[in-house]
């Protein structure tokens, strides 16, 4: 349907998982691309603009996955950008995002845990575009007073 | 006349026989927390203390307890419980129940304390180690989860290259699906290890050969991780007795390690792993097992050896270090860890030659 394809970055410290995932998008017909690591996916999304980003919240590696959502949602640049944050640990670890000083900017479009419903996924994946497509439609006043709220409270969505 | 005296004689030592055979600690102290009195088990383990202050011999401090039940009892008369850690005459650190009771004189007054104290380290370790349990099932699953989250991804990735024929996706999904079937197997294998009770199989073995089976085992997987694995050894060393099979699977966990050390550097590229086999001193023989991987900090080194103890995140179940430490206990050997952050670390087994 699309003229272009859509973009997706996968972010994961696991290679099985990034080349499993690419091999799931790619045969769903959407571009991809990966990164190991926060700083990696940053560089990538500042450069390469995806319009989504799949994020492994718990990497062990430089800065993690929230830092990365933070980055994102704070950067009026980089607003369109879509997450969905895939976490493997909260439930039985007990590990609570509350836990984390920046919790309260991890606001990603949608949550799931590993190990992830790939078709449930592709499911999520496609209705979010189709939302944020139909909010693009929106009348310029509209744009223009959310644009203002995000102004007076960064971070927020 | 004689015959009262007697009697009073033999009450008197069948109270003092009772006392000095109680199988707890026990003492009467003075206001200012002095030993007045001590039956002879609290003298076997913590010496005489007679005329010192209690929490000098139980706990070596200066000043007393903050939650001395003594000091309360000589405040309002009642009986007061706290859980204290104490250290025997020879060092060794147990966990205590202590109670207090007041001894009053004939006008009510407390004149002295007597404290009794049981020793509840068997009980806390067993309260401690279920508390471990419930952790480490939680630990397990989660680690059993993430393989079969890497077995699940390698199978659709085989699907897909069955589907469009594609050699270079179904060998890339079958080396996903290998890897992961060889992880569980790891797992699973030193659950078994631990949770067993195994008397050794000991036999005459060259600790040498041991090593290089070793090596021998991970060549592949430490060339395509770039770390130069390799044995080092003194040919003098000969034959010992161990048994086989569980040193090298101490071995095994030592090599893993140490290989993940290095892979989790993102500094440095090219690594070393050494196995070191050579005598420690006459009597001894060691393995050592040198990386210059990632290492750890002083708080790490100090939990390593406990069993779902990991810093590995999803990748790791706790267990390959206990069962280290398992194999070494069995064989009456110790290990030293030397390791610094950034720079590696040296796993070094001293078992006996025999």
């Amino acid at each position: 349907m699309e003229a272009k394809p859509l973009k997706i970055l996968i972010v994961d410290d696991n290679p099985d998982y990034r080349f499993t995932m690419e091999t799931f998008l790619k045969s769903n017909g959407f571009e991809t691309l990966t990164a190991e690591d926060g700083k990696m996916a940053m560089e990538r999304i500042r450069a390469e603009r995806p319009d989504m980003v799949l994020l492994d919240v718990m990497m062990e590696t430089r800065f993690s996955g929230f830092e990365v959502c933070k980055k994102i949602r704070t950067d009026p640049d980089l607003e369109e950008t879509l997450i969905i944050s895939i976490t493997g640990m909260a439930e039985e670890l007990g590990v609570g995002f509350d836990k984390y000083p920046d919790y309260h900017y991890f606001s990603p479009d949608e949550f799931m845990e590993k190990p992830v419903d790939k078709p449930y996924l592709l499911k999520r994946i496609r209705e979010i575009f189709a939302e944020t497509a139909a909010l693009k439609k929106r009348p310029k006043w509209q744009k223009d007073l959310e644009a203002e709220q995000l102004k007076k409270y960064p971070g927020t969505y | 006349m004689v015959q009262t005296a007697t009697d009073i004689d033999l009450t008197d030592l069948s109270y003092r026989n009772i006392i000095d055979f109680l199988p707890c600690y026990l003492s009467v102290q003075n206001r200012s927390l002095h030993i007045i009195f001590a039956n002879r088990a609290f003298k076997n383990d913590f010496g005489n203390g007679i005329g010192k202050p209690c929490h000098q011999v139980y706990k070596g401090s200066p000043g007393p307890c903050p939650a001395c039940p003594v000091q309360k009892t000589f405040l309002d008369k009642q009986s007061h419980m706290s859980e204290e850690t104490v250290q025997f005459s020879n060092g060794q650190v147990c966990r205590m129940i202590v109670q207090s009771a007041p001894i009053l004189d004939s006008f009510g007054n407390v004149t002295a304390v007597m404290e009794l104290a049981f020793d509840v380290t068997k009980l806390k370790e067993e309260q401690k180690e279920l508390m471990l349990l419930g952790q480490s099932i939680a630990v397990l699953s989660h680690g059993i989860k993430n393989i079969l989250e890497g077995l699940e991804g390698g199978a659709y990735v085989v699907d897909e290259g069955i589907k469009t024929q594609d050699m270079r996706l179904l060998t890339k999904g079958w080396q996903i699906v290998s890897k992961n079937i060889r992880e569980i197997s790891t797992v699973v294998k030193n659950i078994l290890y631990t949770s067993k009770k195994r008397s050794l199989i000991l036999r005459k073995v060259s600790p040498i050969d041991l090593a290089v089976e070793v090596r021998e085992r991970y060549r592949e997987k430490a060339a395509a991780e770039g770390i130069d694995l390799g044995v080092v050894f003194n040919p003098e060393l000969t034959e010992t007795t161990l048994d086989p099979s569980s040193i090298r699977k101490m071995l095994n966990n030592l090599v893993l390690n140490a290989m993940e050390a290095c892979g989790r550097d993102t500094v440095r590229k090219d690594h070393f792993v050494k196995i070191r086999v050579e005598f420690y001193d006459k009597r001894h023989l060691m393995f050592e097992v040198v990386d210059d991987g990632i290492g750890m900090d002083s708080v790490t080194r100090k939990e390593i050896f406990k069993e779902f103890f990991s810093t590995k995140g999803s990748e790791g179940t706790g267990l390959g270090l206990a069962v280290v430490d398992k194999v070494v206990t069995e064989h009456g050997g110790r290990i030293e860890v030397a390791s610094s952050a950034g720079k590696g670390s040296t796993f070094r087994v001293i078992l006996r030659r025999r």
